[in-house]
C-alpha cells in the first residue's frame, strides 16, 4: 500500500473515520491493528519479524530498567542488539556477504558453496529495527523509562505513517504522544494537508518524472552515453531521490498530523547545504541523528583527537552506507561521505561560512558557490549510490571527463527538468530564507490557495501514469 | 456571548500572530487553539476552507474549460468520441450491400491502414465493394478493443462481417486495459462499471478509481494527453527527449524480472473474443503489423491461433517497407501505409477467397462466402 496509491488514501480515510470515534485507549489499539494491516498488505509473513523485535525489546527494556547490575544490563542490551541486528543481518546482508565470500574463496582456489537465502527483503526492516534498538539503548543509558504498556510500545514500533521509511522516531518523542490523548485540531488538519500535498507533489510530480530520466540514463550502456547524458542522469537521480524520500517523509508527517501526532522533520532543503556536516543536518535527519547518537558518539566522537575523529567519521558513514543496502556501491557512497566530512574538517571548511560576510552580494556569491560545490559533491555520491556496479561508475565518470558532446536532446531534457523543478527550487529558497518549514502556513490565504492549486493541477496533469514505488522502501 | 464578537473582529494576521507567538513560546501545537482562544481555531478553519474551496474552484474551472475544448485536445479524443456513432457506418454499409470490415487496433494500426487504398484495391482486384471502419485509439490493446466492440457494435446489433485486429508484439496478451480512465470516459457509462468489474476488466482498486474518475472528469481522463501536448508546445525537443527516455525506460524494464511473464500468458481473452465473434457470425482475422524493430510471435499465441482456427495474416516482413518509411521509428508514414495497404488488400483477398478481377457488385442479401468458408491455408 504505497502512499501514492488510491488504496492507501481509502485506507487512511477509513482509519480516520473510525479513529476519531474511539476513546484514547481504543484509538491506540485500533492504530496498532491498522498498522499491522498496513504492513501485512506487503507481506503478512514479515509481521512476525516486527512482532519478534517488539516482544524482545519490550521485555529487554523492562529487565534493563529493573536490573542494577551493570554486567547483567549489558547482557540484556546485547540480547536486544543481537536480535535486531540478527534480523537485519539475515534478511538484508547475508546474501551479499555469502556471495562475496564465495567469490573470494573461489578466487583463491578454495571454492565453498555457502547457503544462500533467496528471500525478498522485508520492507522497512532497517527503519523499525533502528527505531526499536534506539529504545533499548536509551533505556540502557537511563535516558528513557521503559514503556508501561505492551500495546503502546507495539504501536511505537509499527506506527504506520512512519513504519516503512521513517522518520526513525525516538521513544522519548513518540511515546509521550502515544500515551496522551489526541484530537484533530484545525492546525493539525491544516498542517497535515500542507505536508501531504507537498509530499505528493515531491513524490508524484518531481521524483517519478525524474525517475524516468535517471532510469533511462542508468539503463543505457555507458559507451552510448555522452558526458552530458551522464550528468543529466545524475542530476535527475539527485532530484528523484530527494523528491522521493522527502516526499514520503512529508506525507508521513501529514498523515500523522491528521492522527494527532507530530513526527520530526526529516529533511530541511538539503541541497542548499554548504558543507558535508550541514548536508547531514538537512538530509535524512532522523538517520543522521541516530548514527551520531548511537554510533559516532559511542565510538568516541571527536573526543580522542583529530585522527580518531576522522576514523569515527569514516566508520560511521561507512556503516551508514551499508545501512542503505548490501552492495559495494553503497559502501563506496558511505566511505565517500566519510571522507568529505574529514576533508572539510581538516581544511577548516566546515566553519568557513562564519568568516564570510553575512550580508550583501559577497555573502550571496559565497553562499551560492559553496552550495553549488556541495551539491556537486553530493551528486558524485549519488552516482556511487545509483550505479549498478563500480564499473558503471568508472565508465560514467570517464564519459563526463572526456566526452563533452552536447546534443539537442540534452537541451530538451534540461528544459524538462527545469520545468518541473524550478518552482520547487524557488519555493524552497523562500522557505530557506524564512527559516520555517511551515512558512506557507503563515502567508495570506490567497497565496496559499494559489500554491495549493498549482500543486493539485500539477498532480492531476503532470504526474506520470502509474504508481512508482518509493526508493527507500528497499532499505 | 463574547466569542462571536472577537471571532469577527479579529483579523487573519492577528490570528496568525497569536498562533506564532504561542508556537514560539513552546506551547504544544494542540494548545495553539487554546492559547489564542477558540475564535482563532474558527478563523483558521474558515481560512482553510477558503483555501480548499479555491482549489476546488480552480480545478472545476480547468475541467469546464477543457470540456469546452475537448475535441481539440487531440485527434485521438475526436476519434474516441466518434466511436459512439461508428456503428452507423455498419448500417450504411449494410444498406449498400458492402463487405463490412472493421479494423481494431491502436495507433500503429491507425497509421498502417489506408482505408482508401484497401477499398479501391478490393474493388479493382476482387470486384468487391467494401466499407472500412477503423477503431484505433492510441495506446490500446486487446482489452480495450474487445470493450469497444462490445459497447459500440455488439450492443447496437450493428456488426461487421470481418474484424481485422492489427497488433504488434504483446498487444493480444491477457492484460487489462492500460487506461481505465479512458474506458470510463469514452467507452462505457457509469452503468457498465459493475459489469466490467465482474468481467475482471477492472482488476485492481486503482483501476476502479481511475474508471470512476475518468467517467466524471475530462481533465483526469486526458491528463497524459494534456501533459504531452503542453510540454511539447512549451519545451522544444520534448517529443524527441520523451522518446529517448521511453527507450531507456523500456531497456530498464527489461532488466526487471516479471512474475507474470510471457510464459504464463494463455491468450484466453483472445479466445473469448474469437468465440464471441464466431457466435455472431463475424470473422476474426489477426494482422501482425510490421515495425522497424522486429518482434517475435509468441508460441502460445501461435498455438491458440492454430487450435481455435483463427486466421492470421503475418505481414511483419511485408515487402517494400524500409526503416526510413517510419518517421518516428514506430508508426508508418504515408508512403509506407500505401505500400502496406496494397499488400494487405492482396493477402486479405486471398485469405477471404474473394474472386479475382470481377466488376463491383452488390452483396446485399447474399451470404458472403469468405465468412461461410473458413480457409485452411495461410495459417500459422
Amino acid at each position: 500500500m504505497l502512499f501514492n496509491s488510491y488504496e492507501f488514501w481509502a485506507f487512511c480515510f477509513v482509519v480516520l473515520v473510525i479513529y476519531y470515534r474511539l476513546g484514547h485507549r481504543w484509538q491506540n489499539r485500533f492504530l496498532l491493528a491498522a498498522s499491522y494491516v498496513f504492513y501485512g498488505c506487503w507481506d503478512w509473513r514479515f509481521l512476525s519479524l516486527i512482532l519478534a523485535s517488539t516482544v524482545v525489546d519490550f521485555f529487554v527494556a523492562q529487565r534493563l530498567h529493573s536490573t542494577q547490575l551493570q554486567q547483567i544490563r549489558k547482557r540484556w542490551l546485547l540480547v536486544s542488539v543481537a536480535t535486531n541486528l540478527g534480523i537485519l543481518g539475515v534478511f538484508k546482508y547475508f546474501g551479499f556477504f555469502a556471495a562475496e565470500l564465495s567469490s573470494l574463496l573461489q578466487t583463491v582456489g578454495a571454492p565453498l558453496m555457502l547457503p544462500t537465502l533467496d528471500i525478498v527483503l522485508p520492507v522497512g526492516i532497517s527503519f523499525y529495527t533502528f527505531q526499536t534498538m534506539s529504545y533499548t539503548i536509551d533505556v540502557y543509558r537511563r535516558q528513557a523509562e521503559p514503556a508501561r504498556r505492551f500495546d503502546d510500545f507495539a504501536l511505537f514500533v509499527c506506527f504506520f505513517p512512519q513504519l516503512v521509511a521513517g522518520p526513525i522516531e525516538r521513544f522519548s518523542r513518540l511515546m509521550p504522544q502515544i500515551e496522551s490523548t489526541r484530537r484533530l485540531t484545525t492546525k493539525n488538519f491544516s498542517d497535515g494537508l500542507y505536508y501531504i500535498l507537498l509530499g505528493l507533489f515531491k513524490k508524484v510530480v518531481i521524483a517519478d518524472t525524474m525517475a524516468s530520466i535517471a532510469n533511462a540514463v542508468f539503463a543505457t550502456p555507458a559507451a552510448e552515453l555522452s558526458g552530458a547524458d551522464c550528468l543529466i542522469g545524475v542530476y535527475a537521480f539527485a532530484l528523484q531521490i530527494y523528491g522521493d524520500f522527502s516526499g514520503y517523509s512529508s506525507i508521513a508527517q501529514g498523515v500523522a498530523k491528521w492522527l494527532g501526532f507530530d513526527l520530526m522533520d526529516n529533511f530541511r532543503m538539503p541541497y542548499f547545504a554548504t558543507t558535508p556536516s550541514d548536508f547531514w543536518r538537512r538530509w535524512h535527519i532522523s538517520l543522521s541523528q541516530w548514527l551520531r547518537d548511537y554510533l559516532y558518539i559511542a565510538l568516541g566522537g571527536n573526543r580522542g583527537g583529530r585522527w580518531k575523529t576522522y576514523r569515527n567519521l569514516i566508520l560511521t558513514m561507512t556503516l551508514g552506507g551499508l545501512w542503505h543496502g548490501a552492495g559495494w556501491t553503497f559502501l563506496a557512497w558511505g566511505i565517500f561521505h566519510g571522507l568529505i566530512l574529514c576533508i572539510y574538517r581538516a581544511a577548516g571548511l566546515e566553519n568557513a561560512s562564519e568568516k564570510r560576510p553575512t550580508v550583501g552580494v559577497a555573502h550571496w556569491i559565497g553562499r551560492v558557490t559553496t552550495s553549488l560545490a556541495m551539491f556537486h559533491l553530493v551528486c558524485f555520491g549519488w552516482l556511487l549510490f545509483r550505479a549498478e556496479s563500480m564499473s558503471q561508475v568508472v565508465s560514467m565518470l570517464h564519459a563526463i571527463a572526456t566526452d563533452w558532446t552536447w546534443r539537442s536532446i540534452n537541451t530538451a531534457l534540461i528544459a524538462m527538468i527545469a520545468w518541473y523543478v524550478l518552482p520547487l527550487l524557488a519555493y524552497e529558497l523562500w522557505v530557506e530564507r524564512r527559516g520555517d518549514l511551515l512558512s506557507l502556513q503563515q502567508v495570506d490565504w490567497r497565496a496559499k490557495a494559489a500554491a495549493y492549486s498549482y500543486c493539485v493541477l500539477m498532480l492531476l496533469v503532470f504526474s506520470p501514469i502509474g504508481q512508482q514505488e518509493f526508493i527507500y522502501f528497499q532499505f | 456571548m463574547e466569542a462571536p464578537t472577537i471571532r469577527h473582529s479579529q483579523s487573519d494576521s492577528d490570528s496568525r500572530i497569536a498562533a506564532r507567538l504561542a508556537a514560539a513560546n513552546g506551547a504544544p501545537e494542540n494548545s495553539v487553539a487554546q492559547v489564542s482562544d477558540q475564535p482563532v481555531v474558527v478563523r483558521s478553519l474558515a481560512t482553510e476552507l477558503k483555501v480548499i474551496a479555491t482549489v476546488v474552484a480552480v480545478v472545476l474551472v480547468a475541467e469546464c474549460g477543457l470540456r469546452a475544448v475537448e475535441d481539440s485536445v487531440s485527434e485521438d479524443v475526436r476519434h474516441l468520441k466518434s466511436l459512439r456513432t461508428a456503428s452507423q457506418r455498419m448500417v450504411d454499409a449494410s444498406q449498400n450491400g458492402e463487405l463490412k470490415v472493421l479494423f481494431l487496433g491502436n495507433s500503429i494500426t491507425a497509421a498502417s491502414i489506408d482505408a482508401d487504398v484497401i477499398t479501391s484495391r478490393l474493388r479493382a482486384d476482387a470486384g468487391i465493394s467494401c466499407s472500412v471502419t477503423k477503431v484505433v485509439p492510441d495506446n490500446t490493446r486487446l482489452a480495450d478493443w474487445a470493450i469497444a466492440f462490445d459497447e459500440f457494435f455488439l450492443r447496437n446489433k450493428q456488426l461487421p462481417d470481418v474484424v481485422v485486429m492489427g497488433f504488434r508484439d504483446a498487444d493480444l496478451r491477457d492484460e487489462p486495459s492500460r487506461h481505465p480512465d479512458r474506458l470510463g470516459r469514452y467507452y462505457c457509462d457509469l452503468a457498465d462499471w459493475g459489469r466490467l468489474a465482474n468481467n475482471s476488466e477492472l482488476q485492481r482498486f486503482t483501476s476502479h478509481v481511475e474508471f470512476l474518475m475518468g467517467n466524471q472528469s475530462v481533465l483526469f481522463a486526458n491528463r497524459k494527453r494534456l501533459r504531452t501536448g503542453l510540454l511539447s508546445r512549451l519545451l522544444p525537443g520534448f517529443v524527441a527527449a520523451s522518446r529517448a527516455v521511453n527507450r531507456g525506460t523500456m531497456a530498464s524494464d527489461k532488466t526487471v524480472s516479471r512474475p507474470n511473464g510471457r510464459e504464463e500468458n494463455r491468450y484466453q481473452r483472445l479466445l473469448q473474443f474469437h468465440r464471441l465473434l464466431a457466435s455472431n457470425d463475424v470473422k476474426l482475422v489477426l494482422l501482425a503489423i510490421p515495425t522497424p524493430t522486429e518482434y517475435a510471435l509468441e508460441n502460445q499465441l501461435l498455438t491458440v491461433v492454430k487450435s481455435a482456427e483463427i486466421d492470421l495474416l503475418d505481414l511483419r516482413n511485408a515487402a517494400g517497407l524500409e526503416p526510413e518509411m517510419f518517421p518516428d521509428g514506430l508508426h508508418m508514414g504515408h508512403s509506407a501505409s500505401a505500400v502496406f495497404s496494397v499488400a494487405l488488400a492482396t493477402d486479405f483477398k486471398n485469405l477471404m477467397h474473394l474472386p479475382d478481377q470481377r466488376p463491383a457488385r452488390s452483396l446485399q442479401g447474399q451470404k458472403i462466402p469468405a465468412i461461410a468458408i473458413r480457409p485452411e491455408t495461410n495459417r500459422q
